[in-house]
């Protein structure tokens, strides 16, 4: 036994940056995550965090484990894969589908903050004529965009890292 | 080894998740310790404490206090009021979900339904009539459809005022305007309206007018065509382009040579509004926001449409240009009291509150015209009308302002002004107080014109018929209580009733002309 842990201690020692790299992938989900519902809640609404305690930590618990199995599914894909091109297709895909979340969480935190509901049969309604432009231009938006640009990039430079490392161990 | 660091990743990432998972747990319930030792020491209850904190201890120490007991009382309120305007958990839901389930509704789901037809029972039926509606009375396939737009021809008023055909009819449906926002004895902002207060003086008024229906496409279907829009909001709602054809007061006045117009603020594709305007309501021109704003473009910033103050500038110049060669029946409808707010002008005394400014903006911009009316050739023989084609929504800052007057918090569907300038001013100050909704107002105006004929109209005239049937005011929040499943299913056929009238295009036959008794 103990020489399985001292094995697997080992193998932590020596791969300790691709552990981190995994480590903060999981904690920038959770934050991207649980971090859209503590925002709207305290800027979109008369509510706090405190008010929905119970299904915000239930929510919480779900995000957590999904990131942390996310974020370890990347990983394993990351090591598991050896050419650098489906390594590539990889990370491209993983980076489509954050995208796609943040564009559909952008618009939904928007349509909250300015409408006080979730997008609906009235955001597809208005969606696609000049009147829905103007929620585009204000400056909660603005702030908005900053903030999910900001997650992209962070999210991207993990990925890389990830790419870099498990390329230049092989 | 690649297993290894797999197992291992897999095992620090789930740590590290479940640290993190300690600290939100933590820092929540911090907050709660926080809040509560907040309220034990009489500090004012946060703005944002709610429902879960809805307990308040009304402890010795605080009743002998006065202050701490009125904070306390105060607070109460707040959440009180607060269980009742918001449901907290829609900020918990997850953005993904909603945004597919939307999209397959919208796009899918609307197109997919079939249709049945659904007759109603004789005790349904019953029930419409005890309420002033006739159903099934001239054909089977357009159950609204009768041959009068009275119930019982001998009550028609021989005394209510009288509108020769042939006035101009010019109507405005000020957006969501509940009567409370005239109402400066009660919220004290005797500036916030002056404008509409000044042709209220000047005008009748039916005083005591609740509209039928809410958001704006149901309020002017309601008005303009008697007729409750009811689809159900999964199928598309509002949303979606108006499948069917109403017998609108345009269809009627057109038959008397009325050149019909409608201009908005708000955008003409919105579900097809033009097309439904002018290729089945008998509307000769419409002119939304894409038409305004070619030469405004700067106004159409700040919220849907262009500013109200460019649409009566475009409204007065229309009126200046029409040649007057036939009568005119002009329907105009506001944007600026939509959210989001469109503010062109502050008040003082609204203290930052968009919507009070929005609608001090749209009563500044209905100044204007007011001012220009008075003197224009239209003030001896023109009939103009202000009306709202609801009343305001549950949105933050209508909440923030009416809490202060909680009697008066009636979202979505409350009193809302009906004020009627007669040609050269005549009835000026007459009032009407018996009870009413948006939907009579099509059959009133018909009944003050002298004008009978095969209709599906649901209101009633309010001079001759209203007072014979009660007006009947559900509060949103009643709406669902008490549901057993047998009200379940009458209220499911009802939909579907409704449903598939308007899908299958049975609320006037095709071939309806407009004949006069």
């Amino acid at each position: 036994m103990k020489a399985l842990f001292d094995d697997l201690w080992q193998v932590l020692r020596e791969n300790r940056e691709m552990v981190l790299l995994g480590v903060a992938l999981t904690m920038l989900l959770s934050l991207y995550f649980i971090g859209w519902h503590y925002t709207i809640i305290t800027f979109g609404s008369f509510y706090s965090v405190l008010d929905v305690r119970g299904p915000f930590l239930a929510l919480s618990a779900y995000y957590l484990a999904a990131s942390a199995v996310f974020a370890s599914i990347v990983c394993a894909l990351m090591i598991a894969v050896e050419k650098p091109l489906p390594k590539k297709i990889i990370v491209g895909v993983v980076m489509a589908v954050f995208v796609g979340s943040e564009i559909i969480r952008m618009f939904d935190w928007g349509a909250l903050f300015f409408s006080g509901m979730h997008i609906n049969n009235n955001f597809w309604a208005h969606a696609f004529y000049t009147d829905g432009l103007v929620f585009l231009v204000a400056k909660e938006s603005l702030a908005l965009y900053a903030v999910f640009i900001l997650l992209f990039l962070g999210m991207l430079r993990i990925l890389k890292k990830m790419y870099a490392y498990t390329t230049l161990e092989k | 080894m690649k297993k290894k660091l797999v197992a291992i990743i897999l095992v620090v990432n789930c740590l590290s998740a479940l640290l993190a998972g300690v600290v939100v747990y933590g820092l929540v319930f911090l907050g709660g310790i926080a809040r509560q030792s907040g309220q034990e020491s009489g500090v004012h209850g946060s703005v944002n404490s709610g429902p879960a904190g809805a307990g308040i201890d009304f402890n010795r120490k605080t009743l002998m206090d006065r202050e701490k007991t009125m904070r306390s009382l105060d607070n109460m309120k707040e959440k009180l009021f607060r269980l009742k305007t918001d449901d907290p958990l829609i900020y918990t839901r997850l953005p993904e979900g909603e945004f597919f389930k939307s999209l397959i509704s919208y796009y899918l789901l609307s197109r997919m339904m079939s249709v049945k037809a659904v007759k109603l029972d004789e005790e349904m039926i019953r029930g419409y009539k005890e309420k002033g509606t006739l159903l099934y009375t001239l054909d089977e396939n357009y159950p609204l459809m009768k041959k009068s737009i009275y119930v019982n021809p001998s009550r028609r008023a021989g005394n209510s005022p009288y509108i020769k055909p042939g006035t101009n009819i010019i109507i405005i449906f000020v957006e969501s305007l509940s009567k409370f926002f005239l109402r400066d004895d009660v919220h004290g902002l005797t500036g916030l309206m002056p404008n509409i207060k000044a042709m209220e003086r000047e005008s009748f008024a039916f005083t005591d007018m609740y509209n039928s229906s809410f958001p704006t496409i149901k309020g002017l279907i309601a008005a303009l065509g008697s007729t409750i829009y009811l689809l159900d909001e999964n199928v598309g709602g509002t949303r979606i382009p108006i499948p069917c054809r109403f017998l609108f007061l345009s269809d009627i006045v057109k038959a008397l040579n009325y050149t019909t117009i409608h201009i908005q603020s708000a955008s003409e594709r919105f579900i097809s509004m033009k097309d439904f305007f002018m290729q089945r309501q008998s509307y000769d021109c419409f002119y939304g926001s894409e038409s305004l704003a070619i030469d405004n473009i700067r106004n159409m910033s700040g919220g849907f449409g262009v500013d109200d103050e460019t649409l009566f500038d475009y409204v007065v110049g229309w009126l200046e240009k029409y040649p007057g060669e036939k009568p005119l029946f002009l329907t105009i409808s506001t944007i600026n009291s939509h959210p989001p707010f469109k503010v062109k002008y502050t008040i003082p005394e609204a203290g930052g509150n968009d919507m009070l400014n929005a609608l001090y903006s749209t009563d500044r911009a209905f100044g204007k015209f007011w001012s220009y009316f008075k003197k224009s050739k239209y003030r001896n023989n023109t009939l103009l009308i202000l009306t709202a084609d609801h009343a305001m929504g549950n949105n933050k800052e209508y909440i923030s302002f009416v809490k202060q007057f909680e009697d008066h918090y009636h979202p979505y569907f409350d009193r809302i002004p009906c004020l009627l300038y007669f040609p050269g001013g005549a009835l000026r100050g007459v009032t009407n107080n018996t009870p009413c909704v948006s939907l009579d107002l099509t059959p009133t105006l018909l009944d003050m014109m002298r004008l009978d004929l095969a209709n599906p109209f649901m209101g009633l005239s309010i001079f001759s018929e209203r007072p014979f049937y009660e007006r009947q005011v559900v509060k949103p929040e009643e709406i669902n209580k008490d549901m057993t499943p047998e009200k379940i299913e009458s209220a499911k056929k009802l939909l579907g009733f409704y449903f598939s009238l308007y899908r299958e295009d049975r609320i006037v036959p095709k071939d309806y002309t407009v004949r006069f008794h």
